[in-house]
């Protein structure tokens, strides 16, 4: 009798606790959610606002001055097509050659019988704390006819350790019994690793496809230095150069020109409100694809094989 | 099994997105980069080539530019124009969109480009590891570089190492007036102020910085704000073009100097008397500028958010009617249209009695970067390389580079006079005609940005001179009440005519000199000083008294000393010494 | 049992030879290139090319240090450095903190919501970070009218000329960008966790809190101790960018990193041997640093991380 009532009192106290602790979550996020989406809102209605007026902050909750000419700038930029093509083919490939390679190296480095394992694992790790310059990275690149090549996108960055890390510590709470298992059925490291690994490690191998996907999507140094051709720039370096340009045709346009600036402010770009437009340009295309990834995080994937 | 499935399929489609980009075709993989790359001829049959000759290949240039912001293959109207004429295709590199980086990388493997444009200590040390090609003897076939055969002379023999007097650069922006004239009608640097406000307190004559002071002080008290109620100030700054220039400080007191005849050359002040003193001088223009800026942030007429504010912030106030003084000549922009010069309410030139203007004169012998060609090109490039740039500078070229179109930004009149139609092609991006290459004006516009002969130059086909803003027909069409009244109160028709009447021009001799660039050490010293002045200086903007101010540049100066500024100003001077040397000849 | 022994070792060989093209790629792109290193110990100033006069030895790496100034300066730099790091250091556990909390909202798509919305502030580049930051913030912008409307305030705050509390702020401006991107690890991680474990939590009464700290924490520790350990091998590198938009004359002296040094350095330049040198050093000072964290481990756990 006196245990009931103790058991029921310690479940209201805590149905309480779970409550408190529900409720001052939902605030924190709320909070924290606002603060995030809010400089994002206002980037958007900045984009789509009279320009001189966005540039002196005067737009913070509604759009002022409603006109699509900066997105409508942005989308008759030359060569964007082109270079939308280009990130997005190296974005695919690159993440998902680094994905598969962070995997494979991850699990690899889990297995006591590879040879001298410690000895290459710290050798990969290690490559995250040095750099050796520009123009060493410069002439390897072109000593292996990587410069103006699409691979020269996708080799570097292919092995990357921090992701081999990751999978790494992933594929330790995995309970080796799994592994076991299959080997006493006569599975090969190769096996095991496509056919029991590879299903089990989804949610690992989710986040790093987002990691490098949006790694290879942002990247613009390497064109920076390594492609001249237009037919191999980038997204982001696309828009970079136009935000770089539009604000040197300002001063050109009045050293120049008898035409004030002062006439078409509303509409005239400045780098602000490019960098805006840009940004929305860019980001919109990951905010879609993210949910895809998300599914991925669905809680309860894991094995019931290993009890079973 | 999934997972591999989706993997897989992920893969193939991205494979073949990159098969459809086009990637894995025309570039070559595996093989060392090649800089021209040949492809079938498609232009027309023969172009409107120079002198007959055939250009049957089309050929790709590489442009190492430290002039462009366009990094890639020039584009639109102005290559039509081109490729009409030598069947080449522009690929423009430009350091200024890939990052100093650049430079460092590819000067490292013997190449920069086809056409190197760089600045001249630069160019100097390229010719010295042989990255420069030598055009001694193509050069005497180009009747328009020969038009300026004594400036192009002047400036090789000038190159270390270059004993033997070969021909290497073109220096850019040379002129066709003279190395010690000058011929535009605004100063660089000078006091502007908006013509209504300036009447408005009955156009007192302003003796000196204090005065000037007080003028602004009655502007802002007679209009604390704009019509849209923000606040207005005199002095909007900003801190984003902070030593540039070749000159150490920050950029709104360097150029302003220029207002007392003081012109920094890097970490010294060369003075009107042609003697050198340092930057942190006390008795030198830059201490008396930047009290000018505390002393007028302390009687409230600086914008407080101009130690954090960037370029196009300030811009926009400009244009938004917050600002009261401007001093570029090209700001007004941001402010005067048409209509307010029209209505009087645009800015001027107002002169302040105890100032003499430093200007540097016409650049006949180049304004400090240089043309060289590639010392890896083979003859047939080369060959058209120099046909290319023979019309780079010829007055054919020049008109398409400074003017654009006939038919579409100019019209000719009977008497050969240009007159101005479409003026706003660059800024609103207007559509060129089909003809000429379709596109908009502005993204088809000559994205080297840079030129071999200057748009103050004298095209010998009109008499007048490139730029359009001194052709009769333009100062006719311009002449508005506002600029009527001020000749009245001034006396002369435009700015620069006053300041010569009243002796308070001086115009530095432009000159051909070749200085020594920066070794390791000195560039380390002169970064780390460099960096010192900036901050101080912002600091002392905003500085509470006098006191404060002064304890802030002592310190300052011995923070600059510590890090060896007395060892840059030696290096400095050598260096300036040269130059200055030079002009003084030049005015024998 | 030799011939167990031999297929042992030829096993291990195999998965070697399984592994050896991903090592030729880290070593060609990664350790080759570190030949660049010898450019520290030239006066190296482009084009010249890499010759034997201009051999300089240590110069570069003593001219840190050479005078007082100097040193005080490399000293506040340090100093900066380690304030910055050690702070990120001291709230490495947030990212993780706000995974499992938000694991516990039970609305599904209120969390997708949330956990898609807090990682958009990662895609803004910090340029447009201090545009937006200086809209806000300025002496006429949204904050100070605010402000100076309730009558907190007279005259507006100069927030960012201030240099009061600025490596707090730029760990709130860190925070703010990084860690909903940064929880996704430990979202993933926490999605791992087997079910049945929760389950038998429940039924043994445990309450959320409980829950959090006897399942799913230690779940999360491996993941949380490699990271951490990573991130401590890195101490040196704060990145650039962050501090570079966010940096003044009024705020320099507690604002500049060494990434920012090196770069203010080079950027005058002819700077490259300098930056070579300090990043030779850093390098050195990383791997060091791990090891130490590697011995420390296995101290602390039995085990090292690598």
């Amino acid at each position: 009798m006196v245990a009931k009532k103790y058991i029921k009192k310690r479940n209201i106290k805590m149905g309480l606790q779970d409550s408190l602790v529900s409720i001052f979550s939902y605030i924190i996020y709320t909070f924290f959610a606002f603060v995030c989406v809010y400089p994002f809102y206002y980037i958007f209605i900045n984009t789509l606002s009279a320009n001189d007026l966005s540039e002196r902050g005067k737009v913070l909750f509604w759009i002022k001055g409603l006109h699509f000419t900066n997105y409508v700038k942005v989308l008759k930029i030359p060569n964007l097509f082109q270079s939308f093509k280009i990130s997005v083919a190296r974005t695919a490939i690159g993440a998902s050659l680094t994905v598969i390679i962070a995997a494979f190296l991850g699990y690899m480095f889990t297995r006591e019988t590879l040879w001298k394992r410690k000895l290459w694992y710290r050798f990969v790790v290690a490559t995250m704390y040095f750099n050796a310059g520009i123009i060493p990275w410069y002439i390897t690149m072109r000593n292996l006819g990587l410069t103006n090549n699409f691979w020269g996108y996708i080799f570097p960055l292919a092995v990357s350790p921090f992701y081999i890390v990751l999978c790494k510590t992933y594929v330790e709470s995995i309970p080796i019994e799994l592994q076991q298992a299959a080997q006493i059925d006569g599975a090969g490291t190769l096996r095991i690793f496509f056919q029991i690994m590879l299903p089990v490690i989804k949610p690992i191998m989710a986040t790093i496809a987002i990691f490098a996907a949006v790694q290879q999507w942002n990247s613009f140094q390497d064109t920076l230095l390594l492609v001249t051709d237009s037919k191999l720039h980038t997204l982001q370096f696309t828009l970079y150069q136009y935000i770089n340009q539009a604000s040197s045709l300002k001063a050109l346009v009045s050293a120049t020109s008898s035409t004030s600036i002062a006439a078409t402010l509303a509409t005239a770009q400045t780098a602000t409100s490019i960098r805006m437009t840009v940004t929305v340009v860019v980001v919109t295309p990951i905010v879609l694809v993210y949910p895809v990834f998300q599914r991925f995080f669905i809680k309860g994937i894991m094995i019931g094989a290993v009890k079973g | 099994m999934k997972l591999k499935k989706l993997v897989s399929v992920l893969l193939l489609a991205a494979m073949l997105t990159a098969l459809t980009a086009g990637c894995t075709g025309t570039t070559g993989s595996g093989t060392a980069p090649d800089t021209s790359v040949t492809k079938p001829s498609d232009s027309s049959g023969s172009p409107d080539s120079s002198g007959g000759k055939s250009y049957d290949k089309t050929l790709t240039i590489d442009i190492y530019d430290v002039a462009a912001n366009y990094q890639g293959m020039q584009t639109g109207w102005f290559r039509k124009v081109v490729n009409d004429r030598f069947n080449i295709e522009l690929n423009i590199i430009a350091p200024q969109v890939a990052g100093e980086a650049i430079y460092h990388a590819r000067a490292s493997t013997g190449h920069l480009g086809d056409i190197v444009i760089l600045e001249n200590s630069d160019f100097a040390d390229c010719v010295q590891t042989g990255l420069i090609k030598d055009i001694t003897n193509e050069i005497k076939n180009c009747p328009n570089l020969m038009d300026y055969r004594e400036q192009i002379e002047v400036y090789n023999n000038n190159l270390p190492g270059n004993d033997a007097g070969r021909i290497y650069g073109i220096p850019c922006q040379m002129t066709n007036t003279s190395p010690t004239s000058y011929s535009q009608d605004v100063v660089y640097s000078s006091p502007l102020l908006r013509w209504d406000l300036y009447s408005e307190l009955g156009r007192p004559d302003i003796e000196n910085l204090d005065q000037l002071l007080d003028v602004l002080a009655a502007m802002k008290e007679a209009h604390p704000t704009n019509k849209d109620g923000d606040p207005a100030y005199p002095f909007s700054l900003w801190p984003d073009w902070d030593n540039n220039d070749g000159m150490m400080g920050i950029a709104n007191v360097v150029q302003l100097t220029t207002w007392y005849g003081e012109k920094i050359k890097e970490s010294l002040i060369l003075k009107p008397d042609n003697t050198f003193t340092t930057v942190i001088d006390k008795n030198a223009a830059y201490y008396k500028i930047l009290k000018f800026l505390n002393k007028a942030y302390r009687r409230g007429l600086v914008d407080p958010d101009s130690g954090t504010q960037n370029w196009d912030s300030a811009c926009a106030k400009m244009s938004a009617g917050q600002v009261y003084l401007m001093w570029y000549s090209w700001q007004v922009g941001f402010w005067n249209t048409q209509e307010r010069l029209k209505n009087g309410t645009a800015f001027i030139f107002i002169p302040v009695k105890d100032q003499i203007y430093y200007a540097d004169s016409d650049t006949y012998y180049g304004s400090g970067r240089v043309f060289g060609v590639g010392s890896m090109v083979d003859d047939e490039k080369y060959q058209r390389i120099m046909d290319f740039l023979d019309w780079y500078a010829s007055p054919e070229g020049l008109t398409f580079q400074h003017n654009g179109i006939e038919g579409f930004n100019y019209t000719v009149g009977p008497d050969g006079k240009f007159t101005l139609i479409n003026d706003n092609a660059l800024m609103d991006n207007l559509p060129v005609p089909e003809e000429w290459g379709g596109g908009g004006y502005q993204d088809g516009n000559n994205a080297i940005n840079q030129w071999i002969v200057d748009a103050i130059s004298i095209n010998p086909n009109t008499g007048e001179p490139y730029s359009n803003q001194y052709w009769s027909t333009y100062k006719q069409a311009t002449m508005t009440q506002m600029k009527r009244e001020w000749a009245e109160k001034f006396g002369a028709s435009e700015p620069v005519e006053y300041m010569k009447k009243n002796n308070v021009l001086i115009v530095s001799p432009n000159v051909s000199v070749s200085l020594p660039s920066d070794t390791p050490d000195i560039s380390v010293i002169r970064s780390q000083c460099a960096d010192t002045l900036r901050d101080y200086s912002w600091r002392m903007v905003f500085a509470s008294d006098d006191a404060a101010f002064d304890a802030m540049w002592d310190e300052m100066s011995e923070q600059m000393n510590g890090y060896g500024f007395q060892k840059l100003v030696e290096f400095d001077k050598a260096k300036f010494t040269i130059e200055l040397n030079a002009k003084l000849e030049a005015m024998k | 049992m030799n011939i167990l022994k031999d297929k042992k070792k030829a096993q291990s060989y195999l998965e070697f030879l399984y592994i050896l093209p991903f090592i030729v790629l880290v070593a060609v792109f990664s350790y080759y290139p570190l030949y660049g290193w010898i450019y520290a110990f030239f006066d190296y100033k482009p084009p010249f090319p890499l010759t034997m006069d201009k051999f300089v030895g240590f110069k570069w790496f003593i001219s840190m240090v050479d005078n007082s100034t100097k040193v005080n300066q490399l000293l506040k730099v340090l100093r900066n450095t380690f304030a910055i790091s050690g702070l990120s250091l001291m709230f490495s556990w947030f990212p993780m903190v706000f995974a499992i909390f938000l694991n516990e909202i039970k609305s599904r798509p209120y969390r997708k919501f949330v956990q898609t919305v807090t990682t958009l502030p990662n895609f803004i580049s910090w340029v447009l970070v201090y545009s937006i930051a200086f809209s806000i913030l300025n002496s006429t912008g949204a904050v100070n009218s605010i402000l100076m409307s309730l009558g907190l305030i007279e005259t507006p705050k100069m927030f960012l000329q201030s240099s009061e509390h600025v490596w707090f702020r730029m760990w709130l401006w860190l925070t703010w960008k990084n860690a909903g991107w940064a929880a996704i690890m430990y979202i993933a991680a926490i999605s791992s966790i087997d079910e049945e474990m929760n389950e038998a939590a429940r039924i043994d009464g445990a309450s959320k809190l409980q829950i959090i700290w006897h399942v799913t924490l230690p779940s999360l520790m491996p993941t949380y101790f490699v990271l951490v350990m990573l991130n401590l091998a890195n101490f040196l590198s704060n990145g650039m960018e962050q501090f570079f938009v966010f940096q003044n004359a009024f705020n320099k002296e507690y604002i500049q990193v060494l990434d920012l040094y090196v770069y203010n350095l080079a950027m005058g330049g002819g700077g490259y041997s300098l930056s070579v040198a300090i990043s030779i050093l850093k390098s050195i000072v990383s791997v060091l640093l791990l090891c130490l964290t590697n011995a420390f481990s296995k101290m602390v756990r039995g085990e090292g991380f690598l």
